[in-house]
């Protein structure tokens, strides 16, 4: 597992900086808004997986519910694959917050739009943030079950964020890729490089930071043990 | 032909941003993992 744990970081690293050679290098500059236009080749892909972690999250919530009765081991299990994942949605959805807010500048004329896209997807950045401040800041089986109840309510957001260019007039602009619009065919295959690393790289986060949940349960389950002697 | 300096500055600030936020949560995720697995290597295992 760890060899293909460091053949998937690497192949993860690698397609992010072909990625960036494709986004700055081989892209053509887009005419209308010139060069800020390359921050749609991480942005994009940063909110597009940023939009499925959520629902790693939250089946993994939903197992964890399933489970903790159950089975506690695999319960336990669940329960790291779902706040490895929060993280890596706030992480995501937070950078590419921030990246649509340094574009929105330039081409808008404005740091931010209180239109359906950019407000669905800060209240789904609020909604992961409370999910990992509830876990940070209270302790045991009870509030694992309310952070899971939370994953599931929060997983909702996702498919108004997804529908809210198609739902309601907005600022943000209509789908390029699964519209109307057209796009430049190397803009597409820039885009698709930047999209794949993306898919990767969050597959390496979540597994990166589940190995050290995991490690970090067996050890406060040693000390646990410690504590009422019986190791 | 020629863009904004801005279209240009907010570009370079964006990229830094997303590379930068990646590379400290990385380093933060390797600190958190070495600070558990030397823990883990100086507390008995259960039942030891």
């Amino acid at each position: 597992m760890k060899t293909l744990f460091t053949i998937l970081a690497a192949v993860a690293v690698v397609l992010l900086g072909f990625g960036l050679y494709q986004a700055f290098l081989v892209a053509p500059t887009e005419a209308t808004m010139g060069p800020v236009q390359r921050i749609f080749y991480w942005h994009v892909p940063l909110n597009i997986i940023g939009e499925i972690t959520p629902y790693v999250n939250m089946l993994a919530s939903i197992a964890y519910i399933f489970l903790r009765g159950r089975n506690q081991l695999a319960a336990r299990r669940a329960d790291a694959l779902a706040v490895a994942s929060a993280e890596v949605t706030v992480l995501f959805v937070g950078l590419g917050l921030i990246g649509g807010i340094l574009w929105g500048r330039p081409a808008w004329g404005i740091w931010w739009a209180w239109d359906a896209r950019t407000t669905s997807t800060l209240l789904l950045l609020l909604l992961y943030v409370s999910y990992l401040l509830l876990r940070r800041f209270s302790d045991g089986p009870g509030s694992r079950t309310i952070a899971a109840v939370l994953s599931i309510f929060a997983g909702v957001d996702v498919p108004i964020v997804f529908m809210s260019i198609r739902w309601w007039r907005t600022q943000h602009p209509a789908p390029v890729l699964t519209g109307d619009g057209e796009i430049d065919p190397v803009m597409k295959s820039a885009f698709a490089w930047n999209l794949l690393a993306f898919f990767i790289w969050g597959i390496v986060l979540i597994w990166a930071r589940y190995a050290t949940l995991r490690r970090e349960q067996a050890l406060a389950e040693r000390e646990a043990l410690q504590l009422i002697g019986v190791a | 032909m020629g863009y904004s300096a801005d279209s240009i500055r907010y570009l370079h600030i964006a990229y830094t941003i997303f590379i930068t936020v990646q590379v400290a949560y990385v380093a933060w995720l390797a600190a958190r993992w070495k600070r558990v697995t030397s823990a883990i290597a100086t507390t008995r295992p259960p039942g030891a």
